[in-house]
């Protein structure tokens, strides 16, 4: 009941704070969105001074200047190899350094050399490699990407650019922030150079800094001398005469601009402003898509009446859909999409970011004619977009696809892809707040084995915990965890446990005693740990964008995490960072990290690191050989290489299980192939019919675990009435019988990058009806889901795309042909799912308690044939749990139908994985006629005809054992 | 629903196995029962058990599924549902589900369902059947005594049942008695009032009529003391020159009592005593002004007073008096009167002259004292006749309200019995035992606390107050085993959340204990309890026997 005491107060806190929508800020209370949102198109003061344009190899460089401030800009435009175009801009000379996103783009990319195709007074024309031409004009400054004659994206061609130079502050109020500050500021003062101006100009700051140095503590300077990565600038010398030129010309203070104030926190602003901003138009679009997270739909909509979408980490309670509010994570990457081509826009910034959209198509009824007649007719539809964040740099990357997959693999090429993830990682999880106690969760593996129902993975929510100090047990309820988890692991299972960025300011707490003592925490603007509210009460954050807390916050799980095993995996919760009395609900913008970086730039990136710091504690706790496993609730762009992602917080409604499925492809899109929804729905009780129905949806959506708020009533499958628990049953099993197929998947995600779960037009690009389509979706190139996610339903409008495509039910391989909608009529136990014809499926048919125990379990193969009677299909095989696949110990196979011959061959011959597994059942569906004799010729066999069944109603045949080895090459001839 | 047996009503199943079987050749196909060998007696062909195919016997067991129901592969895990049967000789027999088959974990303690692969399973059904049967046995004698105990719950849950209803026809007979009883002594007592009120109110007016008389004589009497003072020079007539010597009249606060004033106050020049005492000392408001001076008078009592201070200006008292009705009232009336007196500046004359006003109050109030004392409490005694009547009424009152009182006691006691015999102790009244009991178990924070048929509680083990988890609601257990879980509901609300309830699991003991609490969702706390209520079936320990393996051995 204790907990309950505590729950209580927190629960109020909760409420009081969250409930409520108008703690997140709108669009006109963050005062550099106000700003930015009121710049008038079509009056940019930015002039391209052409005549410095240079050309070095890949990158090409040009002054660009502000006619009204006298700034200048220095521009840079990088041809990379994999087609991308990537434009940076950056003050010529700033007054410090400004925040450039480490730790994304996961090495330099090679670039290509640009070609000078003309140049004049008003233009300069470079090209690159696939008939790319990129277009800047002098005046009004823009830049326009051309392919063969087609104009595909105009840069600034609003006018909407705005670069707000650092600068000093005018008039006396600077002396009351510097008393606040100096200590950090001066302690870091290389880091920072130059921060306050005083009218007397930087040298009285150095003077100032030297003065008080005796002050700073001996380990701050120590650490100063290690820092060497990403660090800004010292102060540029001979930088005068362009400092002060800015000075003059220095707009009057606007309000916002050096404090802001949002409810009763304040914002200090010691650098001042520092917003970034340009447009973007993708023309001849209608439809662009990504930048997660956001609760809405998957094409997404226009902003014209509507706060811009806003990426900044928050942890939002209760969040509503169909809204652009920021939710927990952030990838600034959009991509556009057409029927000739896919491009991508992905923006370098981790500060607080907002995204503009307009179109001349959706915004017509709106515009009316007044835009036709701006635009010359409006014949040709265009997607305008304005990006802009509170600091760091202008730092663009332009995919120029031009297919889905290619830019989903340009996309990897700079974040990288979706890590293989360990195969238990991709079964069914059960997860609660809270499993009680050892008991508890003893009980609960047991019902998996009473009722026959397989699971992976049991999860320990945060009562675990002594007192909510992470890696740490309640020594009553979990008295002895490693003996738990041992048993848990006799049966192939694994645990989670969570572990939450935040740590209780407890000098006998071990992590915190420690992280105070090496300075691991994020500081406060004045220089002191942060202290926050959190589950355990007053709390500090370890500081993962440092490196060396990293390094050691991941040595944690080697050898100081009590009670852990080598099967605990780990979940990183409240990681945006949540902060219960912090502005809205997280950490303050002025909070000061790693290197004097305000969190103000690195804020959604933060969580990333803090994953991607849990994993490598994985790794090293294996010694190098284990993958890891960890699920984190913040993300950014590049998270999809540390692990899993969820869509946090949800809701046990039926628009909830709905909007499951435009999130997870926004996500999906944005790189991030690896991520689920709560089944059932975090907050509140689900009825059995939507619970049912989300383990239906949710057993075909990548990520898959169940979790429940501790509020809400137990909802075990086995806890419900017996027809629902059955058909959950089901629906698991059915997971892990595709679980080879996954696991494929997911192979080849971390190779070209493509999402696992991905919309429709991925696959058929060219058919516009699926340019909308957000009530189903793909895994991979064969399986077509439409969940049901309405209550009661009868039917659901299932649409079959592509021309000339043949569709199979998998139940019933009951046929459907493409560029059709079908009223599908469902039953509850009905999941609405179709093998494309023309795909080759692999599956482990055999239930088995865990995914782990099958692991020498023969395959079937589901031959699902096209109009022209072929298919073709994948396999990966592995250990399924380490890091030896990267020795070459894996299989990567092809199996191809054509003309009556079912050929297996392998795709990467370096690999070599010995099986036991073999393939037991082949069935071929779309087979009109019976085959009268079947056999195999295999590799290491002698030829053997096997035995068949062909079932004219349903127009296939079942070929039985085969017994083929899945390292042999083979062919199986029908005749 | 459980997939496969395990639970002891199946026992006598498996030893009618085992006797069988000790016969038998024990060339049986792999992960078949006895019960199901006939199925697979053919050694050409094999019909798929529910009838829906046939296949050649050599696919049986081959590791491939053939059969819609799983009957072919009873020893491989090929098929979704099937179920494995290990022999487990030494052990009990059990099911499997097929997909334990072969998984690389040893679930048969005769290692029978690990046979391809690498994991090496051992034989452990000697020791676990002989630890089991021995648990067994345990058990089996527990679980005996519980029965025997159980049988003793019913008899006296069926005594006491047998006694209550006893208890009830008596009561209702009696009730029928004291019902008439009561109505009886009602009437008496009826009968009885109506002469007594009637005598008492003949004596109670009377008094009044006389207390009525004194009150006028008195107020004349403190009219005459008034005029009396008033009338200066004693010739029966108050004259305005009279009343203009009294300051206190001066109502325009002019420092004197004009002619003018004087007129107002009397209403003409001059008043002879009778007029006065008849007319003026009440229409005129005289009476008003003493008895504000009454209460002066009584507020100065016990203290030296050195002058009468007749009321401040209304617009003062306003502000100095704690304001009640009756303050506010007679300060209007004072204003209207314009009256005023300002005692500090008067000469001797007029002191003296005051003092003697101040000593006729004084003396107006002892006597008014008095009075009110003879109005209040000394009404003389009832006289013998009503006396007689009353104590005739005091009795049948008396005896109606004993009469009344055991009617409603036993009205009551039926009551409480009536709901005692509907509440559901059981079949057989086994649980009526456990009625007026309560249990206790206390982990490590809280003390919890079963009370069966009326609550469930708990309190921090290191003090505090006590929390109703939930009141006595109803048995809940499905239907073929209603009285495995007891309901308790609307307990203490939950801050945000439900109210508080318990579910408690019954299981047969041999004590009435409560073995655990936990609170597995937020607020719905679940008790395991153990009583012998439910040790419903005997075992028979010779069936239970043979604890010597080579009776089992096949």
């Amino acid at each position: 009941m204790w907990h309950h005491l505590i729950f209580s107060v927190i629960a109020l806190f909760v409420i009081v704070h969250a409930v409520d929508r108008n703690n997140f800020k709108k669009c006109d209370q963050s005062a550099f969105c106000k700003r930015t949102r009121a710049i008038v198109p079509g009056q940019t003061p930015y002039v391209a001074q052409l005549d410095t344009f240079q050309v070095y190899g890949g990158v090409a460089k040009l002054n660009v200047l502000n006619t009204q401030s006298g700034v200048i800009l220095a521009l840079e435009l990088h041809g990379l190899e994999t087609n991308i175009v990537r434009l940076k801009v950056n003050e010529l000379h700033p007054l410090k350094q400004r925040y450039e996103v480490p730790d994304v783009i996961i090495k330099d990319p090679r670039k290509q050399s640009w070609t000078i195709k003309n140049r004049d007074q008003q233009t300069v024309k470079v090209a690159m490699a696939n008939d790319i031409d990129v277009v800047i004009t002098k005046q009004p400054f823009r830049i326009d990407v051309i392919q063969l004659d087609d104009l595909i994206i105009s840069v600034n061609a609003r006018g909407l650019m705005s670069f707000e130079e650092l600068r000093k502050r005018k008039g006396g109020v600077t002396g009351l922030v510097m008393g606040l500050a100096d200590t950090v500021a001066c302690g870091l003062v290389s880091v920072f150079g130059f921060l306050y101006n005083s009218d007397e100009g930087r040298g009285s700051w150095s003077n100032y800094c030297e003065a008080i140095r005796p002050k700073i503590p001996p380990k701050a300077e120590k650490e100063e001398k290690d820092e060497n990565e990403n660090k800004p600038d010292e102060e540029n010398e001979g930088d005068e005469n362009a400092a002060e030129e800015k000075q003059e010309k220095e707009d009057e203070e606007e309000p916002g601009m050096w404090e802001e104030t949002f409810k009763t926190h304040k914002d200090h602003k010691p650098n001042g402003p520092s917003a970034v901003g340009l447009d973007f138009s993708f023309v001849n679009f209608d439809h662009v898509y990504g930048i997660p997270e956001h609760a809405d739909s998957f094409a997404l909509k226009t902003t014209t009446n509507t706060d811009p979408y806003r990426l900044y980490n928050l942890d939002v309670f209760e969040y509503e859909l169909n809204n652009p509010m920021a939710l927990y994570g952030a990838i600034p990457y959009m991509l556009a999409h057409n029927t000739e081509r896919t491009i991508g826009l992905f923006w370098l910034n981790a500060a607080e970011t907002w995204v503009d959209i307009s179109s001349n198509t959706a915004d017509r009824t709106l515009f009316g004619k007044m835009f036709d007649l701006v635009k010359g007719g409006g014949d040709i539809p265009q997607v305008d977009t304005h990006w802009f964040s509170e600091s760091g740099i202008i730092d663009v990357f332009i995919l120029l696809g031009p297919s889905p997959n290619q830019v989903f693999s340009q996309y990897a090429s700079l974040t990288g892809t979706t890590s293989i993830p360990p195969l238990f990682a991709i079964s069914y999880h059960q997860c609660r707040w809270n499993y009680n106690d050892e008991d508890d969760v003893k009980s609960v593996d047991a019902n998996f084995d009473e009722y026959d129902i397989p699971v992976d993975v049991i999860w320990l929510d945060i009562e675990h915990t002594d007192g909510k100090r992470y890696m740490t047990w309640d020594k009553l309820k979990f008295p002895n965890p490693v003996e738990m988890q041992d048993q848990i692991a006799s049966k192939g299972r694994k645990m989670v446990t969570i572990v939450d960025p935040h740590f209780k300011r407890d000098d006998n707490y071990f992590v915190y005693k420690k992280g105070k003592e090496l300075g691991h925490f994020i500081k406060n603007h004045d220089g002191g740990d942060y202290d926050g509210w959190c589950w355990p009460g007053s709390s500090s954050w370890i500081d993962y964008t440092n490196p060396a807390a990293r390094e050691w916050y991941a040595s944690l799980f080697v050898d100081q995490y009590e009670g852990s095993t080598k099967n605990l995996f780990t979940w990183n919760d409240m990681n945006e960072p949540s902060v219960f009395n912090g502005p809205e609900v997280t950490i303050h913008k002025d909070a000061v990290h790693h290197n004097g970086w305000e969190n103000r730039d690195v804020h959604n990136i933060y969580g990333m690191y803090m994953q991607m710091a849990t994993a490598e504690g994985h790794v090293k706790r294996s010694g190098g050989t284990e993958r890891p496993f960890v699920l984190s609730r913040a993300f950014f762009a590049g998270s999809q290489r540390y692990g899993a992602i969820w869509t946090g917080d949800n809701i046990a409604d039926w628009d909830h299980l709905k909007a499951s499925i435009p999130m997870l492809l926004s996500i999906g899109v944005a790189g991030l192939a690896f991520a689920g929804a709560d089944v059932g729905g975090f907050f509140k009780n689900p009825e059995p019919e939507l619970l049912t129905r989300w383990y239906q949806a949710a057993a075909y959506q990548p990520f898959f675990r169940a979790h429940a708020h501790l509020d809400t009533k137990r909802r075990e499958p086995w806890l419900l009435p017996t027809q629902n628990m059955a058909i959950i049953r089901s629906a698991i099993r059915q997971r892990y019988a595709l679980l080879p197929f996954w696991y494929t998947q997911f192979y080849i995600s971390s190779l070209n990058g493509a999402p696992v779960m991905r919309p429709l037009w991925a696959l058929f690009p060219t058919d516009e009806n699926t340019f909308k389509t957000e009530d189903e979706f793909m895994i991979g190139n064969a399986l077509l889901v439409h969940p049901v996610t309405s209550k009661g339903a009868a039917a659901v409008n299932v649409y079959f795309p592509g021309q000339d495509t043949i569709w199979y039910d998998v139940e019933t391989y009951k046929t459907y042909i493409g560029l059709n909608f079908v009223s599908i009529p469902v039953t509850a136990e009905k999941i609405p799912v179709y093998q494309f014809g023309g795909s080759i499926i692999p599956k482990k048919e055999r239930v088995r308690r865990c995914s782990s125990l099958g692991k020498d379990d023969p395959y079937t193969l589901v031959v699902a044939l096209d109009k022209d009677y072929s298919a073709k299909g994948e396999l990966y095989i592995d250990d399924g749990h380490s890091y030896e696949y990267k020795q070459n110990k894996f299989l990567y196979r092809s199996f191809v139908y054509k003309d009556n011959k079912l050929m297996s061959r392998k795709i990467d011959n370096n690999g070599n994985y010995a099986t036991e597994s073999t393939v037991e059942r082949i069935i071929v569906i779309g087979l009109f006629d019976s085959p009268n004799t079947i056999h195999a010729i295999g590799q290491n066999s002698p030829m053997k005809n096997l035995e068949f069944t062909y079932n004219s109603q349903t127009k296939s045949v079942v070929i039985r054992k085969p017994e083929l080895r899945l390292q042999d090459d083979w062919v199986i001839v029908l005749k | 629903m459980k997939t496969y047996p395990t639970s002891v009503s199946v026992l006598p199943l498996c030893f009618l196995i085992i006797f069988q079987c000790s016969c038998c050749d024990g060339t049986r196909l792999r992960g078949v029962s006895i019960s199901k060998e006939s199925f697979y007696s053919d050694s050409s062909w094999f019909t798929c058990i529910d009838g829906s195919g046939k296949i050649p016997f050599s696919k049986v067991n081959d590791d491939y599924c053939d059969c819609k129901d799983s009957s072919d592969e009873p020893g491989t895990s090929a098929c979704p549902n099937g179920k494995f049967h290990c022999t487990n000789a030494g052990h009990r027999p059990k099911y499997i589900p097929s997909s334990w088959v072969n998984d690389g974990i040893c679930d048969c303690c005769d290692a029978t369902d690990e046979n391809k692969g690498s994991t090496q399973c051992v034989n452990t059904c000697k020791e676990l059947g002989k630890a089991d049967r021995e648990n067994r046995h345990r058990e089996a004698l527990l679980q005996n005594e519980g029965f025997d105990i159980r049988l003793s719950y019913i008899v006296t849950g069926q005594t006491k049942r047998k006694e209550r209803e006893e208890q009830l026809q008596h009561l209702k007979v009696e009730l029928q008695s004291a019902e008439q009883l009561k109505e009886d002594k009602e009437a008496i007592k009826i009968r009885a009032e109506e002469p007594e009120k009637k005598s008492k109110e003949e004596h109670e007016n009377k008094w009044k009529e006389e207390v009525k008389i004194r009150k006028k004589e008195l107020e004349r009497e403190t009219a005459t003391t008034a005029f009396d003072q008033l009338d200066a020079n004693n010739d029966s007539i108050l004259t305005s020159e009279e009343i203009m010597k009294v300051q206190g009249f001066d109502t325009d606060h002019d420092g004197a009592v004009s002619q003018e004033e004087a007129m107002n106050i009397l209403g003409q020049d001059q008043v002879d005593k009778e007029s006065f005492i008849t007319r003026l000392w009440t229409d005129g408001g005289f009476k008003i002004i003493f008895s504000e001076l009454n209460k002066q008078n009584e507020k100065h009592d016990g203290e030296d007073i050195e002058a009468t201070d007749l009321p401040p200006p209304p617009d003062v008292a306003s502000t100095q008096h704690p304001v009640n009705d009756e303050d506010v009232d007679d300060y209007e009336d004072y204003d209207e009167d314009e009256d005023e007196h300002d005692h500090e500046a008067h000469e001797d004359e007029d002191l003296r002259k005051s003092q003697e006003i101040k000593d006729a109050v004084r003396r107006n109030k002892e006597r008014r004292k008095k009075m009110e004392q003879d109005e209040e409490g000394e009404m003389p005694d009832w006289n013998e006749d009503t006396k007689k009547l009353i104590e005739v009424a005091d009795n049948a009152r008396l005896e109606y309200d004993e009469a009344n009182k055991k009617y409603n006691d036993i009205n009551n006691q039926i009551s409480t019995l009536e709901k005692l015999q509907t509440k559901d102790f059981g079949p057989d009244q086994e649980f009526a035992i456990l009625q007026d009991q309560c249990f206790e178990y206390t982990d490590r924070e809280y003390t919890y606390k079963l009370c069966p048929f009326d609550k469930s509680t708990q309190r921090p083990k290191n003090g505090g107050t006590e929390t109703s988890l939930g009141t006595w609601g109803e048995w809940d257990g499905p239907p073929d085993d209603k009285y495995s879980l007891m309901k308790y509901t609307r307990g203490k609300g939950c801050w945000n959340g439900p109210d508080r309830s318990t579910n408690v699991k019954m299981t047969c003991g041999k004590e009435n204990a409560v073995l655990s609490a936990t609170e597995p969702e937020r607020c719905v706390y679940q008790f395991e309890f153990t009583t012998p209520a439910l040790c419903k079936t005997q075992i028979s320990i010779n069936e239970n026997e043979p604890l010597h393996p080579e009776h089992t051995e096949l």
